[in-house]
């Protein structure tokens, strides 16, 4: 496999993407997630865990307050003293809010880009390696290069600026572990991933059901492993923090803060796309809006985990990862855009098997992202990246599979759709009565497609035993794909 | 779906547009300065303006490309075309100068792809080979995309010409390739061979009998002559009464033997050793040489070298080329000794030329891609001529954050190289030991690179030894691309 020319190409593209705007590049007061990230550092630096999450003089919770699990702290008190070594500017307690300059935006666009290749790089290879090891060696390395340049999630980590690399990085490692049958050191993984970013909870019931079958499938006494692992894993993560009962409270009520609202600006799921018809805001209580949230994404979730209890395959597995995930995004409380990255993750590994639809998937979700990233001043990125994986993929995908008709039509219907609503912006202002048409237009598009697509994905992974990609020693295999 | 060298080119496209906000050098205000001179003054004072420093000096063709460009550049912001408004270089201006490169690179795109139509059966896979080296020539991301310049679309007119040489459409190759001069004067390098080989394989080369060769020979010259005294004619016209104050535009003499950062060539050498020797001799020297300014820069110790001197040397070291060219036998494929024969007179005019820029190393790398492709004996010799042109383009861009673009952009050079050249079997064609240390002697270089501005007394020393080290690779490579002429003729 060429994996040094595609882990260079990889990189190439990654910094080039790092050339471009930062959310809240010189916006005072607040900023934007760059500014949050390095705030992270400031505090994690230079106050002791049990202060991370607590507000105090030198940790106003209001100015980008730590929001994420206790890992994130760790990761940021690394960063930070890496940045104390470098210059102690880009740190300082208190009086380095907003700070900005040359060298500090380096600096972080290169934390980001380290934690990337320390720990997504390296899970993808290891899943390349491990299995899909029974390949020709060009179509290897460009599944490598394929599943190394996820476009949306490099334009929300390089251009926005994120660390999403780091948990879905964690939780791919934790699906390689248990393909290869170390399902323990799969359970740590995912552990830290959920500990990185709290989002992971998207991935965990599939994590979960997938354990759990496999126990029913061998032995109960399983079980106690996976659960001892977790909570040891759990244990060790929030120590610093479990000293007493309101403390762990703190973290946890800032980890989910209930309060914060359905949604955040204009986002595809399905609470906001009804939003714009009925008034279901001012129409219901907070309250309600929780439990109808809650209530509608458990029954959505029900078909796709106990198909998974039942037959806990690895390939059944990260079907129903992107099933959950997707169901997460439309269905569950306080979505963000970015979150549809939690269902890009599994769309992209899944594109080796089911190279036209997840192809699709994965534009429709880089392009639900553009009214974020032009905000940003991104567009130019946020285009050329897109048509770039998209491209890639279509040309070296596509010859292993048949497709219908019609699916090729609406296909080309909804790529002509997607380039129009991505032109117009750029070229036409909304009317003055309705500011928000575009991204309104934007968000009511691609929730049609992620619908049809949940559809969808439920049905490959119902019909997915009538395909054979696991072989007789559990590796993966990439037959050619009759119809889709 | 698309041929190899189209998929590639909508890749490298997105990359190209990726690089947009990347450091530009002064080149992209001095093709502001020139989309203003051509949009707001007339024809006649375009080459008389000197407001700005940065004075219009391609030939006439580039300015009406220019004139071109100045249109929808109004239209998307009218201040870009202004002529007083020196460095504007706001998101607007950016945006449309870069996107109008990489649109024009489509040129390359279309062209490298009609080159591939012209590739036997036997080498048709290579394409991908060609799509990687030239489409996506590391070299020509720095200089046009990083750096800024339109050599991209240049490069694409001089492969349609080389197509047409293929398929022995003469005329067509030596409009296009007239054409081309006038776009850019710094392809004169390859205006000998060209002659040459024009001279011998088509004016004097004739296998009917029934007209005496005099004739055919006397037709063809005369047709030649025409066609590309009429392009000239056609695209100085305008100028024709000012043409002395062009020759003054296009060829500065007074700017000097070297650059500011010396070319890896023959002259680095020279320079070094003048101050080396002044160093040991002189006990008070304070060499001109070593202050990185644009101008005359004069030896202390050794004697100055005049532009005379540089051309008797170039024309001297360009009769290798020369001689390959003129050869004729049609049994084997003259188009690889034409290619040969280009790229031997453009690198002696690179290392011995008057004021050369380091740039000009893509006149050699690009033609001498369309013969390596082909020949494994070649893939060494590449190898090292891609990889020392490419770091010897390093000191064009400086800043810290495009550091691990270049570094990518080198490393992929190398390993596009190393796995889709062709492969050599016998161990006399694969990259000797000598080689190989050579290569690796330019990690520590780029690391020197990096950290050389930190050397704040002596930031000369990185360059020089940038230069110095890559003048001698690029000696090495100079005389086994000879060996490998004598070897095309001698078979």
């Amino acid at each position: 496999m060429h994996t040094f020319p595609v882990i260079i190409f990889a990189v190439l593209v990654r910094w080039c993407l790092s050339l471009w705007k930062y959310s809240g590049e010189a916006i005072p007061p607040m900023f934007g997630d760059f500014e949050a990230q390095r705030h992270w550092m400031e505090i994690c630096y230079h106050l002791p865990p049990s202060q991370w999450y607590a507000n105090s003089t030198s940790n106003n919770l209001l100015y980008w307050g730590l929001d994420y699990p206790p890992l994130t702290g760790y990761h940021s008190y690394v960063c930070g003293a890496v940045a104390q070594l470098i210059d102690s500017q880009f740190i300082a307690l208190n009086t380095s809010h907003g700070f900005e300059s040359y060298n500090l935006k380096l600096f972080m666009r290169a934390t980001v880009l380290t934690s990337d290749i320390l720990i997504y790089f390296s899970s993808t290879f290891l899943y390349v390696r491990t299995l899909l090891s029974r390949h020709p060696t060009t179509q290897r390395s460009l599944f490598f290069a394929l599943l190394l340049l996820p476009s949306a999630i490099l334009l929300i980590d390089y251009c926005h600026f994120q660390f999403n690399t780091v948990s879905l990085g964690l939780a791919l490692l934790a699906y390689t572990m248990l393909a290869n049958s170390y399902d323990v050191i799969g359970c740590i993984f995912f552990s830290l991933s959920l500990n990185y970013k709290q989002m992971e909870i998207y991935h965990a019931l599939p994590f979960f059901c997938y354990l759990l079958g496999r126990a029913f499938k061998t032995r109960y006494e399983y079980i106690v492993f996976y659960a001892i692992s977790v909570i040891v894993t759990f244990v060790v993560i929030w120590y610093p923090f479990l000293d007493t009962t309101s403390s762990a409270v703190q973290v946890l009520k800032r980890i989910f803060p209930i309060e914060r609202g359905l949604f955040e600006d204009k986002v595809a799921s399905v609470w906001c796309v009804l939003d714009i018809i009925i008034k279901i805001r001012v129409l219901f209580s907070q309250k309600y809006l929780v439990y109808v949230c809650f209530v509608s994404t458990i029954i959505a979730l029900l078909p796709s985990c106990i198909h998974l209890i039942r037959k806990p395959t690895i390939h059944n597995l990260m079907l129903s990862l992107a099933n959950s995930s997707l169901t997460f995004f439309l269905f569950s409380f306080h979505v963000h855009e970015k979150s549809i990255l939690l269902a890009v993750l599994p769309a992209t590994f899944l594109l080796p098997f089911y190279p036209y639809v997840m192809n699709w998937f994965i534009a429709i979700a880089s392009f639900s992202l553009f009214p974020l990233l032009q905000r940003e001043g991104n567009i130019i990125p946020a285009l050329s990246m897109t048509i770039m994986f998209y491209h890639i993929a279509n040309e070296f995908l596509f010859k292993t599979s048949v497709i219908s008709l019609p699916m090729k039509h609406t296909h080309i219907l909804s790529m002509i759709g997607c380039m129009i609503l991505s032109v117009l912006p750029l070229v036409q202002q909304p009317p003055t009565h309705l500011p928000d048409l575009w991204a309104v237009l934007n968000a009511g598009y691609c929730c049609v497609h992620f619908c049809g697509f949940l559809y969808y994905f439920h049905y490959l992974q119902f019909t997915s035993h009538r395909k054979k990609f696991i072989d007789t020693k559990g590796a993966l295999i990439l037959k050619p794909i009759k119809t889709e | 779906m698309y041929s190899t060298v189209i998929t590639t080119g909508v890749v490298i496209t997105c990359i190209k547009l990726l690089l947009m906000p990347a450091y530009h050098s002064t080149d992209f205000e001095v093709h502001r300065n020139w989309l203003a001179i051509t949009s707001s003054l007339p024809l006649e004072e375009w080459y008389y303006n000197n407001d700005s420093i940065w004075t219009l000096d391609y030939p006439p063709l580039f300015a009406y490309f220019e004139f071109l460009l100045s249109k929808p550049a109004t239209m998307v912001d009218p201040n870009i075309t202004r002529l007083d408004n020196h460095e504007y270089a706001n998101d607007n201006c950016v945006t449309f100068q870069r996107i109008s490169v990489v649109a024009s690179d489509l040129i390359l795109i279309i062209a490298t792809d009609y080159y591939v139509s012209t590739l036997t059966d036997r080498v048709k896979h290579r394409s991908i080979a060609l799509a990687l080296l030239i489409v996506c020539n590391s070299g020509l991301l720095i200089v046009d995309h990083i750096h800024f310049q339109y050599n991209g679309m240049l490069f694409g007119i001089l492969i349609f010409s080389l197509v047409a040489m293929k398929r022995e459409w003469f005329i067509t190759a030596a409009a296009l390739f007239t054409i081309l001069l006038f776009f850019k004067h710094i392809f004169v390098y390859f205006a000998f061979a060209y002659f040459i080989y024009l001279l011998t394989h088509y004016c004097l080369y004739t296998s009917h009998t029934r007209h005496s060769l005099v004739t055919i020979a006397t037709l063809r010259f005369i047709a030649l002559s025409l066609t590309v005294l009429s392009i000239s004619f056609v695209s100085l016209l305008p100028f024709i009464s000012q043409l002395s104050q062009l020759l003054s535009r296009l060829f500065p003499f007074r700017r000097g033997l070297t650059h500011a950062y010396w070319a890896p060539n023959a002259w680095a050498l020279y320079n070094t050793a003048d101050i080396i020797l002044s160093k040991l001799f002189i006990s008070n020297s304070n060499s001109s040489l070593t202050r990185g300014l644009v101008g005359d820069g004069t030896h202390t110790f050794l004697p100055s070298v005049t532009p005379l001197a540089t051309l008797v040397c170039t024309l001297v070291s360009m009769l290798p080329g020369m001689l390959i060219g003129m050869r004729v036998n049609r049994v084997d494929n003259p188009f690889v000794r034409f290619v040969t024969s280009l790229t031997l007179c453009g690198f002696s005019s690179f290392l011995f030329g008057w004021h050369v820029h380091e740039k000009a190393i893509l006149l050699v790398i690009i033609p001498f891609t369309l013969i390596a492709i082909e020949h494994p004996s070649l893939t060494p010799i590449y190898t090292l001529l891609s990889a020392v042109g490419v770091f010897s383009l390093f000191p064009l861009v400086i800043q810290l954050r495009e550091i691990p673009i270049k570094i990518c952009l080198f490393l992929l050079n190398i390993s596009f190289c190393h796995i889709f050249l062709p492969k050599c079997v016998a161990k006399a064609n694969q990259l000797s030991l000598l080689e190989l240390c050579y290569l690796s002697g330019l990690l520590p270089l780029i690391c020197l690179d990096i950290f050389g501005g930190y050397l704040a007394t002596y930031q000369f020393i990185p360059l020089m030894m940038t230069s110095l080290y890559c003048a001698v690779g690029n000696f090495y490579v100079y005389f086994k691309i000879c060996l490998f002429a004598i070897q095309l003729c001698t078979s």
